[in-house]
């Protein structure tokens, strides 16, 4: 890695001594740069992302050392996360299930076979990422949702930014498509990886950061100064764009805290139709300054840029379009009602109009964020933190939309660099629900090039949570991972299917991620 | 909403209280009571969700004894308060109220002083160089002989009345106080 200049953004956190101390500790070492990546919230959101870090142990069996992967439980916050947070697991098992992989129809079978490489005592519940870490073939992995990465990710232009990137730092990221998180996506970036001895990280289109390194500091530098690097990046695009979002439509009101006050029993009451909420509420600059701008309510309904945030800020924020200046709060009381019944049936429309038979039933058709111009952003969880947690991530999200809007430079491309069929016209097809069931991704690619959009919606490639049936992905596609310099060709991953399967299959069902679901379609096959 | 401050008004060494003490005895425990479940009111009306206000009252309320007439007139007003909010406030909000008994343990109403007064009164023997904790579960535990449960009342059972209360599982119930005093027949009509 040529040497960089000085972090910008980021402080380099690492503390030598404390480094020292803990030497002959691999874990303990994972779960010190672990904490350091998730003590600042422009690294990663919160409970995203996963670290990991492969070394040896020894082998209760033999006794002899024997090399292990220790990587984020599922469900885990790298922030707060301490050692017995992460899953332990045989490294050459997890090597061996490459021989076991009938193709990505099939890939969340490969998911049972998790705590079955549980090394010694180790019950943590692995991360859905634990392929992806075991294979990219450095001792340590960071796989990370900044802000400015995902802006990177998430824009129309992204692909050829990365590229603008990669000349202007002297780096070697290089971009791989948006792949459902999973055994599949795992094979893939093995893969491009091989291709490109020199990669020095990976953006994945949609998605996130992957960074590495061969130590522990060096991975944690790595990602620091990648990730500062991006923002800075995006800080000087900000600085020639100006004005975001199409400039501010109105300003913030001087007695915002009170009136929000004022209309939060109203508001708090609408949502709480299926279940009753805790609001959190923030004028914080940067959410005024999306809430504001002109193109709030456009860029609203485009939803949210990732899998995580997905997760908190459901499809997407709630807009109701007061206007501060001629109405009064009586009239917001009004509006609020009249929005929430909307969105509802919005979204039960949306939901009726692409669930299967196998899809789970629609609950909560509530938004959990919802935004006011004049006086900023409503955050809605089941308790105090939880909710506080669905602002931040909605800010995150703004944050990756600023940092798209500052990346444009003009039309977006026919088809977007995110997509793995280069076939789809500039239109894309909503394919299926986002209702999420058992903690899997479904995928749905996002109407993201609406022909009667303005230039604004035509920047992000905003998704929310796929769903794929398995027909569809019965063949898999051809993929492509585009890198600064090369083009490289594809292989297919599918191997024709073995006639018997193994017969041991796991009892544990204490696994949250797609064990149901896996099962299900095996014994349908069969 | 659950409202549990109150206050019990300390005579001077006379033994009485003052007009200004039984004014603020009222004013606090009564209409203070009032001026919460009205101000609380637009909230309940805005969100437009069922919801629920506990007030706690005393079985003082019900049973008469001489020494502390302005607290138990008080509380016995707060009983009705509670009646006639539950058909004010329905049938959006229900109100209900608890009413204890003797409960020594942590209160600030049984302070040591007060404590080795009653002691005295009750001639219970005890030394001063025992704990407040330990005078306090003396107290306690004579109190308790007089309920028909024999055992003492204290602040968790309390809370658990005011969580039924506060849930669904009581939601037919409003306008009513609870008796959470050991089990005491001179309090039984009310």
């Amino acid at each position: 890695m040529p040497e960089i200049q000085e972090l910008l953004q980021l402080k380099d956190l690492w503390d030598e001594e404390r480094a020292r101390s803990l030497t002959n500790n691999q874990l303990a070492l994972l779960r010190y740069r672990s904490n350091l990546l998730g003590a600042d919230l422009r690294i990663t959101n919160f409970g995203g992302g996963n670290t990991s870090s492969k070394f040896e142990l020894p082998d209760p069996f033999t006794g002899e050392p024997v090399r292990v992967l220790a990587v984020k439980g599922s469900g885990g916050d790298i922030g707060s996360i301490t050692e017995s947070g992460f899953a332990i697991l045989y490294l050459d098992r997890l090597e061996q299930l490459t021989s076991l992989y009938h193709g990505e129809a099939y890939e969340d079978e490969m998911v049972s076979y998790y705590p079955l490489s549980a090394f010694s005592e180790n019950k943590v519940a692995a991360s859905i990422d634990t392929a992806l870490h075991a294979f990219l073939p450095f001792d340590h992995v960071d796989h990370l949702h900044p802000d400015w990465a995902i802006a990177l990710a998430a824009s129309a232009n992204g692909k050829t930014k990365v590229d603008d990137f990669n000349r202007q730092f002297g780096r070697k990221i290089i971009w791989l498509p948006w792949q459902r998180p999973g055994f599949e996506l795992a094979v893939q970036l093995k893969w491009a990886v091989g291709e490109n001895r020199e990669a020095e990280g990976i953006i994945l289109g949609g998605h996130g950061l992957f960074t590495w390194g061969n130590t522990q500091r060096e991975c944690y530098l790595n990602s620091i100064r990648t990730i500062d690097q991006m923002g800075e990046f995006v800080a000087e695009h900000q600085k020639r764009k100006g004005a975001l979002f199409g400039g501010a439509a109105c300003s913030p009101i001087a007695e915002r805290a009170e009136i929000a006050m004022n209309i939060m029993p109203t508001l708090r009451g609408a949502l709480s139709s299926h279940r009753r909420v805790i609001a959190h509420y923030t004028d914080q600059e940067d959410a005024l300054a999306f809430v504001d701008s002109k193109w709030a309510q456009e860029l609203s309904a485009l939803g949210t840029s990732c899998p995580d945030h997905f997760l908190r800020t459901r499809v997407c924020p709630m807009f109701v379009p007061w206007d501060p200046q001629k109405q009064d709060a009586n009239a917001l009381k009004t509006l609020i009602q009249q929005q929430v019944d909307k969105y509802r049936l919005d979204y039960k429309k949306y939901y009726d109009s692409h669930a299967t038979k196998d899809s789970p039933k629609l609950r909560d058709t509530n938004p959990s964020v919802v935004l006011i111009p004049g006086l900023g952003l409503f955050g809605f969880g089941k308790n105090k933190k939880e909710a506080r947690i669905t602002t931040e991530f909605f800010i995150n999200a703004i944050h990756v939309m600023a940092g798209a809007n500052a990346l444009e430079d003009g039309a977006a491309p026919d088809h977007l660099p995110q997509a793995r069929n280069f076939t789809i016209t500039s239109h894309f097809r909503v394919r299926k629900p986002f209702e999420l069931n058992t903690g899997r991704w479904k995928r749905r690619s996002c109407n993201a090039c609406l022909l009667n959009q303005s230039s604004a919606a035509k920047l992000f490639w905003l998704w929310v949570a796929p769903a794929e049936s398995e027909e569809k992905w019965h063949h898999s596609c051809p993929k492509e991972a585009h890198i600064s310099s090369s083009r490289i060709t594809t292989k297919s991953v599918q191997k024709p299917r073995p006639t018997m399967l193994p017969r041991f299959r796991p009892k544990n069902k204490s696994l949250t991620f797609g064990l149901t679901s896996a099962r299900l379609k095996a014994s349908r096959k069969l | 909403m659950v409202n549990t401050a109150a206050i019990y008004p300390v005579p001077g060494p006379d033994g009485e209280l003052t007009e200004a003490q039984w004014a603020d005895t009222f004013l606090l425990n009564v209409t203070g009571n009032y001026l919460l479940a009205s101000q609380a009111e637009w909230v309940f009306k805005d969100q437009d969700l069922p919801g629920t206000i506990i007030l706690t009252g005393s079985a003082n309320a019900a049973v008469p004894k001489k020494g502390s007439e302005a607290y138990d007139t008080s509380k016995a007003a707060l009983n009705h308060l509670v009646r006639e909010l539950s058909i004010k406030l329905a049938p959006l909000v229900r109100v209900n109220g608890i009413a204890p008994a003797t409960v020594v343990a942590g209160s600030t109403m049984f302070p040591r002083d007060r404590v080795m007064q009653s002691l005295r009164k009750y001639k219970i023997a005890f030394s001063q160089d025992e704990s407040t904790e330990m005078l306090r579960s003396k107290l306690a535990d004579f109190y308790a002989q007089r309920t028909l449960t024999k055992r003492p009342v204290n602040p968790q059972d309390c809370a658990n009345a005011i969580a039924w209360l506060s849930g669904e599982q009581s939601s037919k119930t409003t306008g009513h106080i609870i008796p959470v005093d050991g089990g005491l027949p001179e309090a039984f009509l009310r």
